[in-house]
C-alpha cells in the first residue's frame, strides 16, 4: 500500500475501525494530489467537490471581507482531513478560501464518491459522522476561546497544543487565527524565547 | 554563474527562481521570524548592514518591482507563451542581473552602494520588516507560477533607477531573484556574526 494510504488508513482504524472489505471500497475513491505553496483550492462562489486527507504540508480556510480584512478560520495539516466542510456536505456555495501555507500532499475524494460510501456502509457513516462532531467540537471550543481568553491565553494554548506550526506557518497568519496584532504576537513570542 | 550557463528555456528559468524563492521562504519562515528582534537588528560591523536592514532594503525595491511585474503579466499576451523556447536575456536586462547574482559561498561578485531612495531606515520593529519580506517573497512565488503563461521575452517592466528604460520580464524577474539571494546570504551573515545568535532561538 502507498504511503499516504496506509497514513489514512492508521487514522481510521484507530477512530472507527473497518472490516477488510470497508477498508477496500474506503481506499479506493482517493487519489494523490499535490500543490504548490499559496495556491488557492476553494474559493468563494465555489462549490466544494473534494474531501481532503493531507498527507504533507499545511493548509487553511479563511474569510476574507471585502474590505481586505481576513479571518483564519482553521489550519490542517498531517495526518487529518482538510477542505471547506460546509460547502462540501452541503453542496453549497463555499465562503471561504481554502489554500496550501506550504507545497502539500494530499489525497482527495470526489464529494460523490464520499456520500456513495457514506450510504452504503453504516460503519463509514459513523465513522464520518464522528469526525465531523470532532470538527464541531474543535470549532466550539474556539468560539469559547476567542471570546473569553486574553492574547497571552490564546498563545500560550497554541504553545502547548501545536507548537511546532511556529517554524512552519508565517506568524501573521498565527496572530490572525488566534484575533490578535502582529506586535503582540511577537511580544510573546519574546517571551517563550530561552 | 557563467554566461553559458543561461541557456534556459523559459519554464526552467521560471522553475529555478521558484526553487530558489521556495528556499528563501523556508529561511524566512523556520529561522528568520522566530530569532529575537535584538538578532535581528544587531550591526555586524560598524556601517554594516543588520539583517532587518538587508531585508528592509530589499522590501523597497518588491515594493517597486512587485506590482509591476504583476501588471505586465496582466497586460502579456497569453496567447503566445512560447515557454519551451531558449529564453534569451536582453543585454542590459542580462546585465544588471549578472552583476547582482553572488559567486561562491554566496559572496556578492562585484560590490555596489544602494540608492538613497533605497537605504534602510534602522528604526522599523523586525517582526513587521519579517512579515513584509514573506509577504512579498509569497506573491513573487504566485507571479513566477502565473508568469508560465505568458511570453517572458516580449513583455516588459520599467527599471527603477530609469523608468523610461524597459528589460523583459524574464530579466527582471532574474534580476530580482539574484537582489534577493545577494541581500538573504548578507542578512544571513550579519546573524552568523552575533555571539550565540544560534543559540537563542527556542528550542522547539
Amino acid at each position: 500500500m502507498q504511503p499516504a494510504l496506509l497514513q489514512l488508513q492508521q487514522l481510521v482504524q484507530q477512530r472507527h475501525p473497518l472490516q477488510p472489505h470497508e477498508w477496500e471500497a474506503f481506499a479506493d475513491i482517493w487519489t494523490p494530489f499535490e500543490a504548490k505553496r499559496k495556491t488557492i483550492l476553494t474559493r468563494p462562489g465555489e462549490t466544494e467537490r473534494y474531501l481532503y486527507f493531507v498527507t504533507e504540508g499545511v493548509q487553511r480556510v479563511y474569510f476574507s471581507k471585502p474590505d481586505g480584512k481576513e479571518a483564519t478560520i482553521i489550519f490542517t495539516y498531517a495526518p487529518s482531513f482538510s477542505g471547506v466542510i460546509d460547502s462540501l456536505l452541503l453542496q453549497k456555495p463555499s465562503e471561504y478560501y481554502l489554500e496550501t501555507l506550504t507545497q502539500s500532499s494530499f489525497l482527495r475524494a470526489h464529494f460523490h464518491q464520499w456520500q456513495k460510501l457514506t450510504t452504503e456502509s453504516s460503519a463509514l457513516a459513523q465513522f464520518s459522522n464522528e469526525a465531523i462532531v470532532h470538527a464541531l467540537s474543535g470549532v466550539m471550543h474556539r468560539m469559547a476561546e476567542l471570546q473569553c481568553y486574553s492574547a497571552e491565553e490564546k498563545f500560550m494554548q497554541l504553545m502547548k497544543r501545536s507548537p511546532h506550526v511556529l517554524r512552519l506557518i508565517p506568524h501573521k497568519y498565527l496572530a490572525n487565527y488566534l484575533g490578535i496584532d502582529a506586535t503582540t504576537f511577537s511580544k510573546l513570542l519574546g517571551t517563550v524565547r530561552l | 554563474m557563467k554566461n553559458q550557463s543561461h541557456t534556459y528555456t523559459a519554464l526552467e528559468l521560471l522553475e529555478k527562481l521558484s526553487t530558489q524563492t521556495e528556499a528563501q521562504l523556508q529561511w524566512a519562515i523556520a529561522e528568520c521570524q522566530m530569532l529575537p528582534p535584538a538578532v535581528v537588528e544587531a550591526v555586524p560591523t560598524p556601517g554594516a548592514w543588520s539583517a532587518n536592514q538587508c531585508l528592509q532594503h530589499l522590501n523597497s525595491y518588491g515594493r517597486y518591482y512587485l506590482p509591476l511585474l504583476q501588471k505586465a503579466i496582466k497586460k502579456a499576451d497569453k496567447q503566445n507563451p512560447q515557454t519551451s523556447n531558449t529564453y534569451t536575456p536582453g543585454w542590459l536586462g542580462g546585465w544588471f542581473a549578472r552583476t547582482m547574482e553572488t559567486g561562491p559561498g554566496d559572496v556578492p561578485k562585484k560590490k555596489m552602494k544602494a540608492p538613497a531612495n533605497h537605504t534602510p531606515a534602522a528604526n522599523i520593529p523586525s517582526h513587521a520588516v519579517i512579515a513584509e519580506f514573506i509577504d512579498q517573497l509569497e506573491l513573487l512565488l504566485e507571479l513566477l507560477q502565473e508568469a508560465a503563461h505568458v511570453d517572458l521575452a516580449s513583455a516588459r517592466v520599467p527599471i527603477s533607477i530609469a523608468p523610461f528604460i524597459t528589460i523583459k520580464l524574464g530579466d527582471t524577474f532574474w534580476f530580482l531573484a539574484a537582489h534577493i539571494q545577494r541581500h538573504v546570504a548578507q542578512a544571513k551573515r550579519a546573524i552568523d556574526h552575533v555571539p550565540n545568535s544560534k543559540h537563542t532561538i527556542p528550542s522547539l
